[in-house]
C-alpha cells in the first residue's frame, strides 16, 4: 500500500470530524431544547440537562480567553515539552475548548489572540496514523 | 440563623513532610484532643466519617484504632474537600435528629510532588478530564492560573498581588505550631521561585504534606451539658461546578460554584459577608485566595488583589485570612485540610488563637474547595 496518504484516525473520534480534504473540524453539540451549542461532546446538555443534542461541526477559528504556561506538567501524547502555551479558545458559537496553543511563543500570547486549528499527529498504528486536534496562532 | 449544630471539639496533629508517627498514633492523637476539648469519651460518638483520599480501605481501620462501639462509619473522597463534606454531612444529621454527635476525622498520608490524578486510563479520551490528560494541560496550577490571568487582564492585577498572598501566608504560619513551613517568604523569593504555570511560580503552590484532624460535632441541646460558651455551625452549604449560559466556565475554574455554596451557606446563618471577622479560604494556588474573597462577596468584584496587596487580609487587617498560615504553609494533607480550617475558626471564636488571635471575631467563615466541589461554613458565637 506504499504511495498512498495514511488514513487519519482521531484518537478522540466523538470530538474531531477528519474533512474530505484532509482538514478536521471539532464536533460540539447544540442543544434542541435551549439553543446552547457546547464543547465537548455531553450525554446531556450542560445549560438545561435536557438529553436532545444534535452534533455541529464548529469553526475552526477562535480567539484565546485565557491561558497560562505550562512549565510543570505529567507529560503529554503529542510531543510538547514544557514550557508551552493551555488555553481556552472562545468560539464564535459560543463555545469554549481547552486546549494547548502549538506554534506558539510564550511570551507573546496574549487575551483576545485569533487562534485556528491544527491537526496533530499522535502516533501510528496499522490502521493509519492517529491524529488529534489543537490550536495554533491564526495566519 | 441555624443554631441546631455545634462544634464540640477539635483536634488538629502537626503537619509534617514526613510522617513521625504511624497513622494510628497521629489519629489516636487528634481524635483525643479533639474529646477532651469537647469534654466527651469516645463511647458518646454516634456516628463516624472520615475524609481521606489515598488509602483506600483504611477508614474502618483508623476508627478501629479508637474503638469497637458499632458506630455507623463511612470513608469520604471528595479530593481536597472530603473532611469539610464530611462536617456538612454530619451537620445535616444532626439538624435532622438522627444523631447527636458525630466525630469527623480527617487523615492523609501523601505522595510526593505533583498531586496524582485520579486513574484517567479507565475514562474513555473523549472524557473532559482524561482528554486534558493526554493533552498535558490537566493541571491543577494551571486552572488556578487561568483564573489568574483572566483577573490581570479584566482588573490589571499583577502577578506580584497574587504572589503577596503567599507572602502573608508564610509570615502567619510562623505563629503556628502545626504548621509544616514556620519560615518567612519575600516577595522576592516568591515571585522568583521555579514558575510552575504562569504566573503561579512554586511558592505559591501548596505542598503536599501529612497530618490529621478531628472535628467533634454535638446538637445544641446535648452541648449545654458540655459547655457554656458553644460555637455554631450556622450555616453550610455546597455546591459542584455549574454551567450557566453567562458563566460557563468560571465554575469549572474554581472547583465549584462559591457564590452558589456562600449564598446558601450566609442564608442559612442569617449573615452577610460584611459580618465576617475572620476566614479561611482555600489558598492550594495563590489565586484561590483572591477568588474566594470576590465569589464570597467578602471585597468587591475585580479587588480581590489589591485588597490584599494592601494588607486587608494580614492579621491585623480589616478582614484577616488564612491566619493560621493555610495550606501554603500547613501543607496540604488533602483528606485533613478541611478539619484544620475548622479548628482555626473555632480557636478563634472562642479567643483561644494565642499569637494569631484575631481582635473578637464575632463570625467566622470557611471555603474548603477541590476537584469539582466547593464547601462553606459559616460559624458564630
Amino acid at each position: 500500500m506504499t504511495g498512498q496518504a495514511k488514513r487519519k484516525i482521531p484518537m478522540d473520534e466523538g470530538r474531531v470530524r477528519i474533512t474530505p480534504g484532509g482538514g478536521a473540524c471539532l464536533i460540539g453539540m447544540r442543544c434542541r431544547s435551549c439553543g446552547e451549542t457546547v464543547y465537548p461532546r455531553s450525554v446531556l446538555c450542560p445549560n438545561c440537562s435536557d438529553g436532545d443534542l444534535e452534533e455541529v461541526a464548529l469553526s475552526t477559528r477562535g480567539k484565546i480567553w485565557s491561558y497560562t504556561v505550562v512549565y510543570q506538567s505529567y507529560g503529554n501524547v503529542i510531543g510538547l515539552t514544557p514550557p508551552y502555551v493551555a488555553a481556552f479558545v472562545e468560539l464564535p458559537e459560543g463555545a469554549y475548548v481547552h486546549t494547548p496553543i502549538v506554534e506558539c511563543d510564550p511570551e507573546k500570547v496574549e487575551i483576545g489572540m485569533d487562534v485556528e486549528l491544527d491537526l496533530i499527529k499522535v502516533g501510528e498504528t496499522d490502521e493509519g496514523e492517529e491524529v488529534t486536534c489543537v490550536f495554533k496562532p491564526a495566519k | 440563623m441555624s443554631d441546631k449544630v455545634v462544634v464540640l471539639g477539635v483536634g488538629v496533629s502537626k503537619f509534617e513532610r514526613e510522617p513521625t508517627r504511624k497513622m494510628d498514633e497521629t489519629i489516636q492523637d487528634v481524635v483525643f484532643k479533639a474529646l477532651k476539648d469537647a469534654g466527651m469519651s469516645y463511647r458518646d460518638i454516634q456516628v463516624g466519617f472520615c475524609g481521606n483520599v489515598y488509602q483506600m480501605g483504611a477508614s474502618p481501620l483508623v476508627f478501629y484504632s479508637l474503638g469497637k462501639t458499632g458506630i455507623p462509619i463511612t470513608r469520604l473522597d471528595i479530593a481536597c474537600t472530603s473532611t469539610s463534606k464530611g462536617v456538612h454531612l454530619g451537620a445535616y444529621l444532626i439538624e435532622g435528629n438522627a444523631f447527636d454527635t458525630c466525630l469527623v476525622i480527617g487523615v492523609e498520608r501523601m505522595p510526593r510532588g505533583l498531586v496524582p490524578i485520579p486513574d484517567l486510563g479507565v475514562f474513555s479520551p473523549e472524557n473532559e478530564w482524561a482528554h486534558d490528560s493526554l493533552m498535558g494541560i490537566f493541571l491543577m496550577p494551571g486552572m488556578y492560573a487561568h483564573k489568574a490571568v483572566r483577573h490581570m487582564h479584566l482588573y490589571g492585577s499583577k502577578p506580584e498581588h497574587f504572589a503577596q498572598v503567599s507572602v502573608k501566608n508564610h509570615k502567619n504560619g510562623c505563629l503556628n505550631p502545626n504548621a509544616m513551613y514556620q519560615k518567612t517568604t519575600t516577595l522576592e523569593e516568591v515571585v522568583s521561585s521555579r514558575m510552575i504555570a504562569y504566573p503561579i511560580t512554586m511558592y505559591q503552590c501548596c505542598a503536599n504534606s501529612n497530618g490529621a484532624t478531628a472535628v467533634v460535632l454535638c446538637s445544641k441541646e446535648k452541648a449545654k451539658q458540655y459547655t457554656a460558651k458553644p460555637v455554631f455551625l450556622a450555616g453550610w452549604g455546597e455546591a459542584s461546578m455549574r454551567y450557566t449560559k453567562e458563566n460557563p466556565i468560571e465554575t469549572y475554574l474554581s472547583d465549584g460554584d462559591n457564590k452558589l455554596a456562600g449564598g446558601k451557606a450566609y442564608e442559612k446563618a442569617g449573615i452577610g459577608p460584611e459580618d465576617v471577622g475572620v476566614a479561611q479560604l482555600h489558598d492550594a494556588f495563590t489565586p484561590g485566595e483572591i477568588a474566594g474573597l470576590e465569589e464570597l462577596g467578602l471585597c468587591p468584584e475585580g479587588k480581590g488583589a489589591i485588597f490584599t496587596w494592601e494588607g486587608n487580609t494580614e492579621i491585623n487587617g480589616k478582614l484577616p485570612v488564612n491566619t493560621d498560615g493555610g495550606l501554603l504553609s500547613c501543607g496540604h494533607p488533602i483528606g485533613a485540610t478541611g478539619g484544620r480550617m475548622v479548628a482555626e475558626l473555632v480557636w478563634q471564636l472562642r479567643g483561644q488563637a494565642g499569637s494569631r488571635q484575631v481582635k473578637d471575631p464575632k463570625a467566622a467563615l470557611l471555603q474548603n474547595s477541590g476537584l469539582g466541589a466547593t464547601n462553606v461554613m459559616i460559624f458564630k458565637k
